[in-house]
């Protein structure tokens, strides 16, 4: 198989690097019966990276990964895998393997026969089939199944069976459609710390659909956030938190205060809810795009709480409800003299009682902490 | 899969992509097509044609254009009689066919025991397994003048007399009922089985008598499946031959014996008007049946 | 009080319930057993019970040549028409199910629609066709007549088991590097075999007693053993026809003993649910 992947073909189109990006998507588009499941879609995924394409449900993540596995040809657009151009090239030809939601192990063959199957359509000998097969399940742990039928295995074992299988084939993108969704929440945080080391280990590249954030989080070196059949942001994990670059993306990735603005930022300050406060810094030199600043993203712990506060912005607040995490508090307060309201989320040190709800307080942040948003 | 493949202009290659997986559903689909339009859709039309075709010409019947067939089957009382008789057997036969197909299957829905179950399935479906023919022929053994039937009635000393039923229409019916029975027992047992035992558990439990249970809940929603199996009855009674040959004996008036002798005879015009009414019988009942079925169904 | 009256009564009905499903069965299996005992009868008149026993009526099936000949062409043709019916039944049920076809529904509804045709009327128009085509009486053309009648059983038995599967494996198989075809050979069919093989054995049976059609579709001398047997009941009244009835039993019987031994990995229950519902 990896044979396909690894020639350079004369005719690709080369990313900057000079090593072919793993996938290549140019202005994908898709409709399905008048529905536009993907609205331009041009995604670059670094050759050995794990990248996770996220969004709500709808928003054709899905729809994208079956264009880049081939089940679906897209009405536009390019797609290059490992600087081919595979835009009509059927699933079978492609040097991808996909782990499918419900895993889709074949019923009939034991774990043995399910992981060798790929192997066996290539005319791989028998004794380097047994000794693949063999190291396979070790890397996932299911030496002792191999003999088992897929309906003989608890939910965690049939996802292992599954990446066993997709990477018997050595492919060089590994398809990942949310193959968690189905386990339950415990088993679901072991698999996701699981998936990252093997990947690691393999060095494949993987392309990983899932609605969750937090497992987008905890895996990925880059995430592609996607909504309404369009791309919103790529970035590592931490610049998709820490710059999101729209009022969705901010609100869809951790918890967020959207802040937004009365009228455009001048002077380095701003209006929110009839109150001026400082701006940020990005947002006083001329703000994201070209509209300007619109509005603010300001996460739940950058906001603090107490009597005595020394950022810039600050104001006289009323506790409207409070909830009790353990680690944190969450409060979630009314601003004076408007109708602004703010979550704020402080870290408990020690053993402090929280505020009652209509306890008077004061609220406060530091102008750079909240983030301009262009929409 | 070479790299010739991506020198190729977009929209071509995709469209010959969609193509492909279009032409091998159309591959796939082909034969069955084919032996379809060709040995039943084409011949069909070609054999219904020759109910308005004139004899003059060469006296088969394969050119004009005449109403004179279906105006002389329509309004000869001969062939009326021939068609309510057809008629009455089917309604009979349908009705019977329900009554002893009904506490067969409601037996296999409510036994306990899967051995049972399983007996009554099989005793229910053999009868399929076994030529039409054998069956009329054992038919007409069991009705026949010092056949088991007569030596039964005899021997329990119920009437020295036995009644005539073979070579009658009750004789015929018999054949029937014996012949579509698990055509119908296995519709009304599926939706038996469709029944949530906690529905008739809450019937009972609100105080009502087994019978009003069975009457207000079980009945009602077997009914799709009873409606489903007479349906099939009626219309395989419609088209069977074997049964009113052999157990009518040519006394009883049955219109797929009428067409026999005509075709034999090279009455082909006759029998193709008699064969599109048959025809037209059966899919009328389909509708009717339909019509009644969509009524029954509770979702 | 109320309570024993109550399942006195319940004793009652399952008594009488077991009463009616004693008489149903006996009304199913009378003909047949009296076709069997009276196959041992010692004279040709009907008498029951038969006077005496004998074996001259199973001697005398060899004594008419007609039976062996239909029973040998009865054969081979539910064995050519069981295969054209299975292979493109199995095509089509595949197009049907996994194909993206224009008027699906129109093509699926002619597939079918030789089911509610009465066969007698089937029988009458094909032997009209091939009389003017010129296949009248030749194999072939009751083959392909055979299957017309069977292929709408194929169709929806296959197509139910189809439905049912999951869209998923047969994409992972074509993920992990297989064709279309390798894919329907070790995915699909696997799963789909004990529907395939009912299917065959009901296109077999179908075609094996088809009657009504086919009596129209040979021309004098030949014969499939039902229409040998129906002439032979016309004109004959004596027992050779129970043997040769009692020893096509013994053939049924041995197909649902083959049959449960074939679908014994399956669940042949819900396997003959299947096979009436596709009747509907």
């Amino acid at each position: 198989m990896s044979d396909q992947g690894q020639a350079g073909p004369p005719h690709a189109e080369p990313s900057q690097a000079g090593v072919p990006h793993a996938v290549e998507i140019r202005g994908v588009r898709k409709a399905f019966q008048g529905a536009v499941a993907l609205d331009g879609v041009s995604i670059d995924v670094p050759d050995g990276s794990f990248f996770s394409l996220l969004g709500p449900s709808g928003c054709g993540k899905s729809t994208l990964l079956r264009v880049i596995s081939g089940f679906e040809s897209p009405d536009a657009g390019t797609l290059h895998i490992a600087g081919r151009d595979m835009t009509d090239t059927p699933p079978n030809r492609r040097p991808t393997a996909m782990v499918f939601q419900r895993w889709a192990l074949f019923p009939h063959m034991n774990v043995r026969d399910n992981v060798a199957y790929g192997l066996r359509l290539r005319k791989t000998g028998k004794q380097r089939i047994r000794a693949r097969v063999d190291e396979l399940l070790a890397l996932v742990g299911l030496e002792e199944h191999s003999a088992k039928r897929p309906s003989q295995l608890s939910g965690g074992q049939q996802q292992r069976v599954a990446l066993a299988r997709a990477l018997a084939i050595e492919p060089r993108v590994l398809l990942l459609d949310e193959p968690l969704a189905s386990l339950d929440l415990k088993l679901r945080l072991q698999m996701q710390l699981e998936l990252k080391r093997i990947q690691r280990e393999v060095g494949t590249t993987f392309v990983f659909v899932t609605h969750d954030q937090g497992e987008a989080m905890t895996m990925s070196d880059a995430i592609a956030v996607m909504k309404d059949g369009r791309v919103q942001q790529i970035g590592s994990p931490q610049e998709i938190y820490d710059e999101p670059r729209s009022a969705f993306v901010a609100d869809f990735i951790g918890d967020t205060n959207l802040l937004e603005l009365d009228e455009p930022v001048r002077d380095g300050r701003m209006t929110v809810g009839g109150r001026t406060f400082a701006a940020p810094d990005r947002a006083a030199a001329g703000g994201e795009g070209d509209g300007g600043c619109k509005a603010l993203s300001l996460r739940y712990e950058r906001v603090r709480v107490g009597e005595e506060l020394d950022c810039a912005n600050v104001a006289d607040a009323a506790v409207e409800e409070v909830v009790f995490f353990g680690g944190s508090i969450r409060y979630r307060v009314r601003l004076d003299g408007n109708a602004q309201e703010l979550v704020a989320e402080v870290p408990r040190t020690g053993v402090e009682t929280p505020y009652p709800i209509g306890a008077r307080i004061r609220v406060g942040w530091d102008p750079n902490a909240a983030i301009a948003l262009a929409s | 899969m070479t790299a010739a493949t991506s020198s190729k202009p977009r929209g071509r290659g995709r469209s010959a992509a969609r193509a492909r997986s279009a032409a091998a559903g159309w591959f796939l689909l082909l034969p069955a097509l084919l032996l379809v339009v060709l040995f039943f859709l084409v011949p069909m039309v070609i054999f219904f044609r020759y109910g308005f075709g004139t004899t003059e010409d060469n006296g088969i019947g394969d050119s004009g254009f005449t109403l004179e067939h279906y105006k002389s089957f329509l309004t000869d009382g001969y062939y009326i009689d021939i068609l309510l008789s057809t008629v009455k057997i089917a309604a009979i036969a349908t009705v019977f066919s329900v009554l002893v197909s009904y506490p067969l299957a409601y037996a296999m829905w409510r036994t306990g025991s899967d051995w049972l179950r399983v007996t009554l399935g099989v005793v229910a479906f053999l009868p399929m397994l076994v030529s039409s023919v054998v069956r009329a022929y054992g038919w007409q053994v069991v009705l026949a003048d010092h056949g088991p039937l007569a030596w039964f009635l005899d021997v329990a000393h119920i009437s020295d007399n036995p009644p005539e039923l073979l070579f009658q229409t009750s004789g015929v019916v018999i054949g029937m009922v014996h012949m579509f029975l698990p055509f119908v027992v296995y519709p009304v047992y599926t939706s038996l089985q469709q029944i949530e035992p906690e529905v008739l558990e809450s019937s009972s439990d609100l105080g009502a008598s087994w019978f009003t249970t069975f009457r207000r809940v079980t009945f009602r929603l077997s009914l799709p499946g009873l409606v489903a199996g007479a349906q099939i009855c009626f219309t395989l009674v419609l088209g069977s031959l074997v049964i009113p040959s052999i157990l009518g004996g040519g006394r009883v008036k049955f219109l797929p014996v009428t067409i026999y002798n005509d075709t034999s005879s090279v009455e082909w015009p006759i029998a193709s008007v008699e064969s599109t009414v048959l025809l037209v019988g059966a899919l009328a009942a389909v509708l009717v049946f339909g019509a009644v079925s969509r009524r029954t169904k509770v979702k | 009080m109320a309570s024993s009256s109550t399942f006195r009564a319940a004793r009652v009905r399952r008594l009488i319930l077991h009463v009616i499903t004693a008489l149903c069965v006996f009304f199913v299996l009378a003909p047949l057993v009296v076709v069997i005992l009276n196959s041992f009868s010692s004279v040709s008149y009907n008498k029951f019970p038969p006077p005496g026993f004998s074996l001259k009526w199973y001697e005398n099936i060899f004594q008419v040549p007609e039976f062996g000949n239909s029973a040998v062409y009865s054969l081979v043709l539910a064995a050519l028409s069981t295969v054209l019916a299975t292979v493109i039944g199995a095509m089509a049920s595949y197009a049907f199910v996994r194909g993206r076809l224009f008027a699906k529904g129109l093509i699926s509804g002619a597939i079918l629609a030789s089911l509610v045709v009465p066969k007698i009327v089937l029988g009458v128009g094909l032997f009209v066709f091939f009389a003017k085509i010129g296949g009248y009486g030749q194999l072939w053309s009751v083959v392909v007549s055979h299957a017309v009648i069977s292929l709408p059983f194929v169709v929806t038995l296959v197509s139910a088991a189809m439905v049912g599967l999951d869209r998923s494996l047969e994409e992972a198989s074509r993920d992990l590097g297989a064709s279309p075809f390798t894919t329907f050979r070790q995915i699909v069919l696997p799963q789909i075999r004990v529907s395939i093989t009912v299917g065959a054995l009901f296109a077999f049976i179908v075609s094996f007693d088809q009657l009504e059609s086919t009596i129209f579709l040979l021309k004098p001398g030949t014969e499939t053993l039902p229409i040998a047997l129906f002439n032979y009941t016309i004109k004959h009244q004596d027992p050779t026809v129970a043997a040769l009835s009692s020893l096509m039993i013994l053939f049924s019987v041995a197909l649902v003993i083959v049959a449960a031994v074939l679908l014994k990995r399956g669940n042949a229950m819900e396997a003959l649910r299947r096979t009436q519902e596709s009747q509907k």
